[in-house]
């Protein structure tokens, strides 16, 4: 199987020839598949963010090769603005992106960059809005009357009203409350399940990711430390914390569990599985 | 990318020139310009060009960064060199055509490129060497005795201050609408002028909410911060203490320009 | 004597709609650490500007130090009594190097120059930004600006610091220096209020303030206020997950505490648990 996403060796340097040069990713070599939902993960300035701009051609690699299903991004014949609605990316605070007077216009934003006719573009919006969990009475608000987690989900919504096939979303939840929060990953995880798209979300936060994603991807110092499935990766619970990773609180109560001597898995990370765990290492239900 | 524009960039060090007192920085560079604009004869022009690479180097600032600065003035450069070289009056060296080249042409382009030239890096060295709050601290110093004839010197301290401090975030920003919108597949580089004017309203739309919103948090944060809006009781954090090396400098600079109007009097080689 | 902060029946709206604060009465001692915990437009930001008269009661009233917020005399008393730092590291930020930054208080307040110097370096210093004193903010990472904005607050030497939603913009580095300064802060004998959405932070705090629609639900220590886990999933907050472990524990008949909040204690917990069994 063709992956739909795929790097070579792909390197980018900020303000080449500058004094302000820095290497911010490097001999990154992915595949990434339809239909696998991916959480991207590691410290500011690892390369999260110049990573996932290259997967749409905003970004263009200072060495080495982007595939889009199979293509070069940078080649001649290949069309970027095509790229851009086939690869939706939502930028980290998105509602910063709002202009428009009313809700529906700012989502009919992509769909009629994309040429759409005027009726598809009616049922992208109801669609888009359906999936961020707002119902259609928000489609004549001006978007700046809105809170700002509904804000955060008409944004999202303009990039999900494309249709792409991979939607790349920069820390979705950055600054909202557990409920906004947990509203969110839920609407992403739904809309992927429905549209079976490539879903890639970044985030510092490693209990959001774990919650939604089936692989994750641990960037470090610009370079690819681990691309596996969630269980795999919480594996090497302490090696993710050495690397200063936020792992869930729960992973670090029984990573030091398990340096004072006791048997008990270190790869939990949910407060279920901890649960198990002790039941388990206690035998029996504990009665 | 946008952010790679160097709007009065500051290069931070340690050197003789960064360590200034920057009202003696900003009077140099006046009197240097002035300077430049009086002398005519090669040997004075030779004298400061040899002073200002001398300063230059003083800066501990690569040359490149200063020629750097040129780029933008290139085509006036040429252009201007080229009117001077064709449109002068005097001996004609050779002719063809409708153009006639006079030596004294030759001498006035050389002249002119060799005074942008000059009056480029000399300006670049003043933003260079002076982080711009000291700058700008060093021009409401010099320019305080305005406020006794009831000019707002304090409040346009402040608001070029904050003008300063505020480009490179807009920038930054600018660039990550641009960025954003671009994902939405908004076109900014083909169309006629009209199409691209009308283009830039999601960048520009986002881009002022946001100002506002900053301007609207900044001036809470300021207030929380016991600013009253007025420099009456105010102190300064930065302060001017004119030491050996601003008097010397002075005194340096000052002979240098009377060593070069002397020798704007000696013509050489008949220049 | 009233307490150092001190909101008697205040109740806050913008407009006539509807009110953002509702009959809130609360004080708070000097020397507290005051985490208030609330989903976002619960209020808590609101409140929060109320102590250093940013925002006037609609009705009620509120004193810090004994000085009434809504007296126009009072504001400079206030300002300089009550720090605060706000929630965009870079809207508060005026200054494009690091150490003048820190100084814009000292120098509005016409503090001379070489006793500004020697705060400015004290302030930074206790924030640990020290040797960046001579950086641009701009080049700054989002928890080191937010650490520049606390220590120009520090410099006022404030007996009060409102942090308001302080690490909402943050990386979880950035998050932990900025709690763990508001911690020391307090230790030193600075009154901390600390407006959050993060429990893992609200945990740390001596009291634990739960605001919802405007109205306070929970007040208490964070081993009271934790406790609480239901009510607190009801109104769209968390508990932390060593918590949550505790409730299911309990629900498979495991005899364990409620009250554990941290890591430590959790393991502290397990431990035991663990222990027993291997001795049975």
């Amino acid at each position: 199987m063709e992956p739909i996403l795929k790097t070579e060796n792909l390197r980018y340097v900020y303000g080449a020839d500058t004094p302000f040069e820095k290497v911010a990713v490097d001999n990154i070599n992915l595949e990434i598949f339809e239909d696998e939902f991916i959480g991207v993960i590691g410290r500011t300035g690892s390369g999260k963010s110049t990573l996932i701009q290259h997967f749409n051609g905003i970004l263009r690699p200072t060495s080495g090769t982007v595939f889009y299903n199979g293509s070069d991004c940078w080649a001649k014949a290949f069309s970027r603005n095509a790229l851009r609605f086939n690869v939706g990316l939502v930028f980290q605070y998105p509602e910063y992106q709002l202009f428009e007077e009313t809700v529906e216009k700012d989502i009919a934003f992509g769909p009629s960059n994309m040429g759409l006719p005027a009726d598809e573009i009616e049922k992208r919006i109801s669609d888009s809005l359906r999936f961020v969990g707002l119902d259609d009475s928000v489609r004549k608000s001006s978007p700046f009357e809105l809170s700002g987690g509904q804000k955060r989900r008409i944004a999202i919504a303009g990039i999900m009203a494309m249709n792409p096939r991979v939607l790349i979303l920069d820390e979705p939840t950055a600054g909202l409350d557990p409920r906004g929060r947990d509203e969110i990953l839920q609407r992403i995880s739904e809309y992927r399940s429905e549209k079976k798209s490539t879903v890639i979300i970044v985030s510092h936060n490693m209990e959001d990711i774990s919650r939604v994603c089936s692989k994750v991807l641990v960037m470090r110092k610009g370079q690819v430390e681990m691309f596996a499935p969630v269980n795999e990766v919480f594996e090497h619970s302490e090696e993710l914390c050495s690397m200063g990773l936020n792992v869930p609180q729960i992973t670090r109560v029984f990573i030091s569990l398990k340096e004072k001597g006791f048997d008990v898995p270190s790869s939990v990370y949910t407060p279920a599985q901890a649960c198990d765990a002790v039941i388990k290492a206690i035998g029996g239900d504990g009665t | 990318m946008i952010k790679d524009i160097t709007i009065g960039q500051y290069f931070p060090g340690d050197s003789v020139i960064h360590r200034l007192d920057p009202r003696v920085k900003i009077v140099l560079v006046i009197l240097y310009i002035a300077f430049l604009f009086i002398i005519q004869t090669a040997a004075a022009y030779l004298f400061a060009l040899a002073v200002t690479f001398f300063f230059v180097i003083l800066t501990k600032i690569p040359l490149k960064m200063y020629l750097r600065g040129l780029k933008p003035l290139l085509f006036i450069l040429i252009f201007t060199a080229f009117l001077n070289i064709f449109y002068s009056t005097g001996d004609p060296l050779f002719q063809f055509w409708i153009f006639t080249v006079t030596a004294q042409g030759i001498k006035n382009a050389v002249f002119m490129i060799l005074r942008i030239f000059m009056l480029v890096i000399s300006t670049s060295m003043l933003t260079y060497t002076t982080s711009p709050i000291v700058l700008t601290g060093g021009l409401e110093r010099l320019l305080s005795p305005l406020s006794k004839i009831r000019l707002p010197v304090h409040e346009f301290s402040m608001m070029m201050t904050i003008a300063l401090r505020f480009i490179p975030t807009l920038l930054e920003e600018t660039d990550k609408i641009m960025n954003a919108q671009k994902a939405r597949g908004a076109d900014f580089e083909t169309g006629g002028l009209i199409k691209r004017a009308k283009a830039l309203a999601p960048i520009l739309i986002p881009l002022f909410i946001s100002a506002f919103r900053r301007a609207d948090d900044l001036a809470v944060a300021m207030e929380c911060r016991c600013y009253t809006g007025s420099g009456e009781g105010r102190t300064h954090f930065v302060t001017y203490s004119m030491s050996a090396a601003d008097y010397i400098s002075l005194v340096i600079l000052f002979s240098v320009i009377a060593a070069a109007i002397l020798l704007n009097f000696v013509t050489v080689m008949g220049f | 004597m009233s307490a150092l902060i001190e909101f008697r029946n205040v109740s806050f709206r913008y407009t006539e709609e509807k009110d953002i604060l509702k009959n809130i009465s609360l004080s708070v001692e000097a020397g507290d650490f005051v985490a208030v915990l609330g989903h976002n437009g619960s209020g808590k930001s609101t409140l929060a500007k109320h102590i250093n008269a940013i925002l006037l009661p609609t009705e009620g009233k509120v004193t810090v130090a004994g000085l009434d917020t809504s007296a126009e005399d009072n504001l400079p008393a206030i300002r300089r009594k009550a720090g605060m730092v706000f929630q965009n590291p870079d809207n508060q930020i005026i200054a494009t190097m690091v150490e003048e930054d820190v100084a814009f208080a000292l120098e509005n307040l016409g503090v001379p120059h070489d006793e500004m110097v020697k705060r400015v370096d004290e302030a930074l210093d206790s924030v640990g930004m020290l040797e960046f004193k001579k950086y641009a903010t701009t080049k700054l990472s989002g928890g080191q600006k937010q650490r520049i904005a606390i220590a120009g607050i520090i410099a006022m030497r404030p007996d009060i610091i409102v942090f308001d939603e302080p690490t909402a913009m943050l990386d979880p580095q950035g998050r932990e220096d900025v709690i763990n300064i508001a911690k020391k802060l307090n230790e030193q004998g600075i009154t901390v209020i600390y407006i959050t959405h993060y429990m893992e932070e609200a945990a740390q705090a001596k009291r634990v303030v739960v605001l919802n629609d405007g109205e306070i639900l929970l007040d208490g220590t964070p081993h009271y206020v934790f406790q609480n886990a239901g009510l607190l999933t009801s109104v769209g907050l968390d508990v932390p997950q060593s918590t949550s472990l505790m409730f299911l524990l309990r629900s498979h008949g495991i005899k364990v505490p409620l009250a554990v909040l941290n890591e430590d204690e959790c393991v502290s917990v397990l431990s035991d648990i663990l222990t027993r069994k291997n001795q049975a």
